[in-house]
């Protein structure tokens, strides 16, 4: 046979074999520590119970929907961020005026826990979506300036230099030349003020609680007030899997890529 | 000679940094001028302000003592009847191959897209990188991007060409190549062009003239005429006695200072 289906390669399969063996392991800890320390279900259960749980929860649809519902809020919320944000870093770097005068506030901003902003935000939107939207994107958008500020400035000059003969300038230079320069930095700050965003949405969904649709954080609060433990570790497994996919999978090949393209890494390994 | 027929003319130039409190002379009372379709060449120590010079007849960087005149007008900004090539090629990466080169077409007037294309196309197959647009910079070998940079500098059909050292970071066999490739485009389309390199080599195979540069702060030693048909090629034995003469003027300076310095 000379053709071979990709999906039947045997490093992948080894791959996939690997990671399944190493699960089995950590649910087989588990299971010893629930058989051996003796507590009862309310305080710790066990893995078949949270499988039946999210199991359950997936079948209903309210698990599903609760996911769909917070990744439509965070991607809301951080759109909102990288449409001011990103455009807003660039002008500082651009203005040292702008720079001079908002630099020192989204440097003191960009350190308050984002926790902070639930109680300002409860009172002028009250339980609504905006309530939650205005955490995420307090919570995103003062890191995200700064990274972008910090990206432009990192950008060879030669670019320019070379555009600039080439009888680009203006918004064009900025357009076609110091914005993808930027692009890969830019990246890497948007991967770090995205975990800002997804740790601001997961403590306004617990803390505001709209009736206009479930989010996973919501789902986590609720769970605790039912005191239904297989609940609250399934949601914990939920949302620790989100995570992992946009940073570990969608964002860090996105800057692999870039970084690949723009010249950074001289070979792929 | 008329007086039309000077590009680029340059009166007693100079040019100083400040770094810190220090103020750096980095260039000092140059003068000279380049006729068009002159292939020229400026070769100095590295450090000389070769790269500032050229900066400068680019409009790339300020011209505080004295003045550059290009096509009559001062060097005020960069445009588009002169084009650059730099040490590195400068490609976008954003871009693939045949991006790169419509990228300094797109200020040229009346000009469709596809008109765009076309002109790209050709100068890449100019430069022996036809079968290449779709590829991107990272997929390119060092040559190979100086190749795309030179289509780049050569597509919007610039009066002037300036090449800031574009083979010092090539191996011989590819720099080789580079230089017979040149010869061949310069002597199909006669562009004016100025040099910059500290190879003494390179400026013999390739121009009708170096003007070679003294040691910080760069003055003008001497204007070397390179009468030598085309086209040559590195192992000529004529170009290495005049490389070697070349070198002589490079090292008179070097011992007369040194013998200075011993008083
Ligand atoms: N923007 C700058 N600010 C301060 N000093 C500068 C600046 N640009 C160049 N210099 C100094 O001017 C001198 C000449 O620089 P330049 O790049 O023109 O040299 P060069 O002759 O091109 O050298 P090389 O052959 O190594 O490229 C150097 O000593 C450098 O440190
Ligand atoms: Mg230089």
């Amino acid at each position: 046979m000379k053709y071979r289906l990709p999906f039947l390669d045997l490093s992948i399969v080894k791959f996939l074999l690997k990671k399944v063996a190493y699960l089995f392991v950590i649910l087989c800890i588990w299971q010893c520590a629930y058989v051996l320390g003796g507590c009862s279900d309310l305080i710790f259960p066990t893995p078949f119970q949270v499988a039946r749980f999210l199991w359950n929860a997936c079948a209903d649809g309210t698990l599903v929907g609760a996911t769909w519902m917070t990744i439509k809020r965070l991607i809301l919320g951080y759109g909102i961020s990288m449409l001011i944000g990103i455009p807003l870093g660039m002008l500082c770097s651009r203005f040292y005026i702008l720079n001079a005068c908002i630099g020192k506030l989204v440097l003191g901003l960009q350190t308050l826990p984002s926790i902070c902003w639930v109680p300002l935000t409860l009172l002028w939107f009250g339980q609504t979506d905006c309530a939650i939207l205005f955490v995420v994107t307090m919570g995103s958008l003062w890191s995200l300036i700064a990274s972008t500020e910090s990206s432009v400035r990192q950008i060879p000059n030669l670019y320019i230099k070379a555009a600039r003969t080439m009888g680009s300038r203006g918004i064009d230079l900025w357009l076609t030349v110091i914005f993808p320069a930027a692009l890969p930095f830019i990246i890497t700050g948007m991967k770090q003020s995205w975990a800002f965003a997804w740790r601001s949405l997961m403590s306004a969904e617990i803390y505001v609680s709209t009736i206009r649709g479930l989010g996973v954080g919501q789902l986590l609060h609720y769970g605790r007030e039912m005191q239904a433990m297989d609940h609250v570790v399934g949601i914990i497994l939920v949302i620790i899997a989100i995570g992992f996919i946009a940073e570990k999978v969608i964002f860090a090949n996105l800057e692999r890529t870039l970084h690949k393209r723009w010249g950074f890494v001289k070979s792929p390994h | 000679m008329t007086e039309t027929d000077v590009k680029i003319c340059a009166s007693h130039v100079g040019k100083a940094f400040t770094r810190g409190h220090r103020f750096i002379k980095v260039l000092d009372n140059i003068s000279f001028s380049v006729q068009a379709g002159e292939f020229v060449a400026i070769l100095g120590p590295s450090g000389c302000g070769k790269s500032t010079l050229l900066n400068m007849v680019a409009g790339l960087e300020s011209c505080e003592e004295g003045n550059i005149i290009v096509n009559e007008y001062h060097t005020a900004q960069p445009e588009r009847h002169r084009m650059m090539m730099f040490q590195e090629a400068a490609l976008f990466p954003w871009y693939n191959v045949l991006g790169n080169v419509v990228y300094g077409l797109r200020f040229k007037k009346g000009l469709t897209n596809a008109e765009r294309k076309t002109i790209a196309l050709h100068y890449l197959r100019l430069v022996g990188l036809d079968h290449f647009e779709r590829a991107y910079v990272h997929e390119l070998s060092g040559g190979m991007k100086q190749r795309v940079a030179l289509a780049r500098a050569l597509a919007p059909n610039p009066q002037i060409l300036l090449m800031d050292e574009p083979f010092s970071a090539l191996d011989a066999l590819t720099c080789e190549q580079l230089y017979k490739d040149v010869q061949k485009i310069w002597n199909m389309q006669h562009k004016t062009v100025l040099l910059v390199t500290h190879n003494v080599r390179e400026a013999v195979v390739l121009t009708q003239r170096v003007i070679v540069l003294s040691q910080r702060p760069g003055k003008i030693l001497k204007d070397f005429p390179i009468r030598l048909p085309y086209p040559r090629s590195v192992h000529d034995v004529s170009v290495s006695a005049l490389a070697n003469e070349l070198i002589k003027v490079l090292h008179e300076k070097d011992d007369a200072d040194d013998y200075v310095s011993c008083i």
